[in-house]
């Protein structure tokens, strides 16, 4: 059995247990998932504040909804989705207020204060870039890069066709071949 | 060894075998061209470079307290810092009230009538004790207290007991949708809807609840069908028609279907004109859609419904190409609908329609166009008439004379004014006009006196009449100093018709005028200036010809013919005195027989006695 499928069925074992009612079993899933999911959504939207937001609310609507979860996809793939479609509002709704109010700089934005000042050049670079990323190649991308998560999988926590998945990906590296090329010659 | 750019794989294929996602034989297949092209090795290997530079960025480490942060939200619901969205907002939860008030009325409703609603079949529980059950939600959503202060439950075991009191999914959906305004936009519903369906995996996508709830009664499934088609057009089609054709809501449905695809539009549109009760709304819509193939319907829906004459219209002229324009102009001659309007709104192609078709009919069958060509005021359609009249002119019969003469005093302006003209210089000088004044005041002095210049430079006798003439009924007083300049000028040639003008004018200004021209040089001209007077007609000019009647024996017979013409018995003393001149005796003795009623012998001093006899304030 390969590590990914004995984390599949750790799983499986804990949704069953959380749908029954068993507090400890959803603690367990959170204790294994919060801090990849972290991550991924950290690196989706580049704020901590935003991320502790947006993580609170998917573990809430995991809490409100697992009873219902029929495990159709995997845990970790319904929990991306339900992240992603947190991120993917609170994207939509930054982007409205920007197109009514000037956007400042993006690493303002981004950056807070002294974590601008530990990543380097290049850490600053790459986060610019997938910053600039529209939301379903960033999402994408970083299902891909990060996640390391196939391009079927990735179609099932966006609710994409894979092949769409794919054109999205090939846009995002086109477009972050682009912004980083300078390091990439380097 | 190199292949060419032609050779190599498509971009997403030599991805695909970057993320090892291809089999088989095409994996074979583009391993073996990597081998060979350099270009495909440089382009994987920087892909290979920019995976690796963007992993440089590190994961970001949550601090160590981020489980239990979750596991407390999670723990105490009612505290947690991010609401479900039916709390996040006061407003939200009175509209959801409301909602839920008007979901309970129309079951209410439906129970009392025994409907066996379509609805309730769908969603028993709602059937079973929709009042009691919304008026209860109406009681919690309604205390303030309870949802702004989100009191600590007790120890909870199972977390799933701590969730706020709430509806039936479906009714929370249909609450949603009650409260659910277009102005809103869609957006924020349609999120709501996410977030339901989600959390409620078992009703479906927000796809699939607004497709089901569309085909029901009520306000939520009107709202529904619109959000549904606002959002998703193109999934919606088959959803709209089911309610078109199943009659649950049909206007809405022919309210929407122009958002669908043509051919949906297409079915429910042609349907909906066959239906007596849609059709109004029906036609409005085939005005937006602009499509001619449905001009011979609306044609024959006006024949039978004139009421609809003006909403058929306004879609007729929405729909592009001169096929409409037709319709509009049968309309028209129908007397369904007033053309006018539609037609000025569409400018000058319908203007430039019109004159085509003025052009390629006689003018018996052109009637329509000028009329409409004329009400429009469009000044091209003079030259198209003025051609038409030197064309036919010796046949035109008098109804078509009068179409011309209206629709050119209509259009107005010089030109018209100018070739209305024309018309004169067949009624003569003194004849009875065909024009009726009342054609003339829609002509300013200005046009007038252009008709004046134009008369000093014409070589046909004939126009020069004709455009004097019209000049004077045009500018009645206005003109009366330049025409009296023309009588007494230097080109002789215009003393007789300027003469004859003044008398044309109607005007007690030309009095005066034509008075001091019985005094010209010239007989001819003295001639004319009593027949003006005569067609004046104003007692005023009496004196003037009486004493001219005792001076100028030549002038006898214009003279008497004026007095008689007058009609007035401020003439008997001179008309007696004419009895004294044999040359004129008759028509004089004639006139005062006319104008008295009395019967005496054409001697002077038989009428003399007789008007001694009359009490002097008669005469």
């Amino acid at each position: 059995m390969t590590t990914t499928e004995a984390s599949l069925q750790l799983d499986d074992r804990s949704v069953a247990a959380a749908k029954a009612g068993s507090l400890e079993a959803f603690e367990e899933l959170v204790r294994r998932h919060a801090r990849p999911l972290y991550a991924y959504l950290h690196r989706l939207c580049g704020d901590r504040q935003e991320t502790e937001d947006l993580i609170q609310e998917t573990w809430l609507r995991v809490h409100k909804a697992i009873e219902r979860f029929e495990g159709r996809s995997s845990f970790r793939t319904w929990l991306y989705r339900i992240a992603t479609n947190r991120f993917r509002e609170t994207y939509a709704k930054k982007r409205r207020r920007e197109r009514l109010a000037p956007a400042p700089e993006p690493d303002e934005v981004r950056s807070e204060p002294g974590e601008s000042m530990r990543l380097g050049e290049l850490e600053t670079a790459v986060r610019s870039a997938i910053d600039r990323l529209p939301g379903k190649q960033r999402s994408v991308a970083v299902l891909s890069i990060y996640e390391e998560l196939t391009p079927r999988d990735i179609a099932e926590v966006l609710g994409l066709k894979a092949e769409t998945v794919r054109v999205h990906l090939h846009l995002a590296r086109k477009r972050l071949q682009r912004d980083l090329d300078p390091f990439l010659e380097a | 060894m190199n292949t060419t750019p032609r050779d190599c794989p498509a971009p997403l294929i030599l991805e695909a075998h970057f993320d090892g996602l291809l089999e088989g034989q095409e994996r074979q297949s583009v391993r073996r061209h990597v081998k060979r092209c350099a270009a495909c090795r440089a382009e994987l290997d920087r892909l290979d470079r920019l995976t690796k530079l963007c992993r440089v960025l590190p994961a970001s480490e949550a601090d160590a307290g981020l489980e239990a942060r979750i596991l407390t939200v999670l723990g105490a619901t009612p505290a947690r810092p991010v609401l479900p969205w039916h709390q996040r907002r006061p407003l939200r939860v009175a509209a959801l009230a409301a909602a839920v008030f008007v979901l309970a009325v129309l079951a209410w409703w439906l129970n009392r009538d025994g409907v066996d609603s379509e609805s309730l079949r769908r969603t028993p529980e709602l059937a079973e004790e929709p009042a009691a059950r919304a008026t209860d939600e109406l009681v919690k959503v309604e205390e303030p207290e309870e949802i702004e202060e989100f009191p600590q439950p007790p120890e909870l075991e199972d977390p799933s007991e701590v969730r706020p009191p709430r509806l039936e999914p479906r009714d929370e959906a249909r609450a949603l949708l009650v409260a659910w305004s277009a102005e809103d936009g869609v957006d924020e519903t349609w999120r709501a809807l996410n977030e339901l369906s989600e959390t409620h995996p078992e009703i479906g996508s927000a796809t699939r609840l607004l497709r089901e709830l569309g085909t029901e009664t009520g306000p939520a499934a009107v709202n529904a069908l619109r959000l549904f088609v606002a959002h998703e057009p193109s999934k919606a089609g088959r959803t709209v028609e089911q309610v078109f054709d199943e009659s649950i809501h049909p206007e809405v449905a022919l309210e929407l279907c122009l958002k669908l695809t043509p051919a949906r539009a297409r079915r429910i549109l042609s349907e909906a004109l066959t239906r007596p009760e849609l059709q109004e709304i029906a036609i409005r819509q085939i005005g937006e859609f602009g499509d001619p193939e449905y001009l011979s319907a609306l044609q024959e829906i006006a024949l039978e419904r004139p009421e609809l004459g003006d909403v058929i219209r306004s879609a007729v002229q929405q729909i592009p190409g001169t096929d409409s324009l037709d319709v509009l102009l049968e309309l028209h001659a129908r007397g369904s609908t007033n053309a006018v309007p539609a037609l000025f709104s569409l400018g000058e192609p319908a203007f430039q329609y019109l004159r085509n078709r003025l052009e390629n009919r006689r003018l018996e069958e052109a009637s329509l166009e000028i009329e409409l060509l004329s009400r429009l005021g469009d000044r091209p359609t003079v030259g198209l008439l003025s051609e038409r009249i030197d064309r036919i002119h010796q046949n035109l019969t008098s109804d078509e004379r009068t179409i011309l003469a209206v629709a050119l005093s209509r259009i107005g302006g010089f030109e018209a004014a100018r070739t209305l003209a024309r018309f004169l210089r067949e009624d003569g000088a003194y004849g009875s006009s065909s024009l009726d004044p009342s054609l003339l005041l829609s002509f300013d002095s200005d046009v007038a006196a252009g008709l004046i210049v134009q008369a000093g430079e014409s070589a046909n006798p004939f126009e020069r009449a004709a455009l004097l003439r019209l000049a004077a009924l045009i500018g009645r007083g206005d003109v009366v100093g330049e025409l009296f300049e023309l009588a007494r000028g230097r080109d002789r040639r215009l003393h007789l018709p300027a003469i004859e003008a003044l008398g044309e004018t109607g005007a007690a200004q030309a009095v005066g005028p034509l008075g001091q021209l019985l005094s010209s040089t010239r007989g001819d001209d003295r001639r004319a200036a009593i027949r003006a007077l005569a067609r004046l007609g104003d007692v005023a000019a009496v004196p003037r010809l009486a004493e001219l009647l005792r001076r100028d024996a030549r002038l006898r017979p214009e003279i008497v013919e004026a007095l008689t013409s007058f009609d007035s018995e401020s003439t008997i003393p001179s008309l007696i005195q004419a009895l004294s001149y044999r040359d004129v005796r008759d028509r004089a003795h004639a006139g005062l027989v006319t104008l008295t009623g009395v019967e005496l012998p054409a001697r002077a001093k038989d009428w003399e006695r007789w008007l001694a006899e009359q009490p002097r304030e008669e005469h």
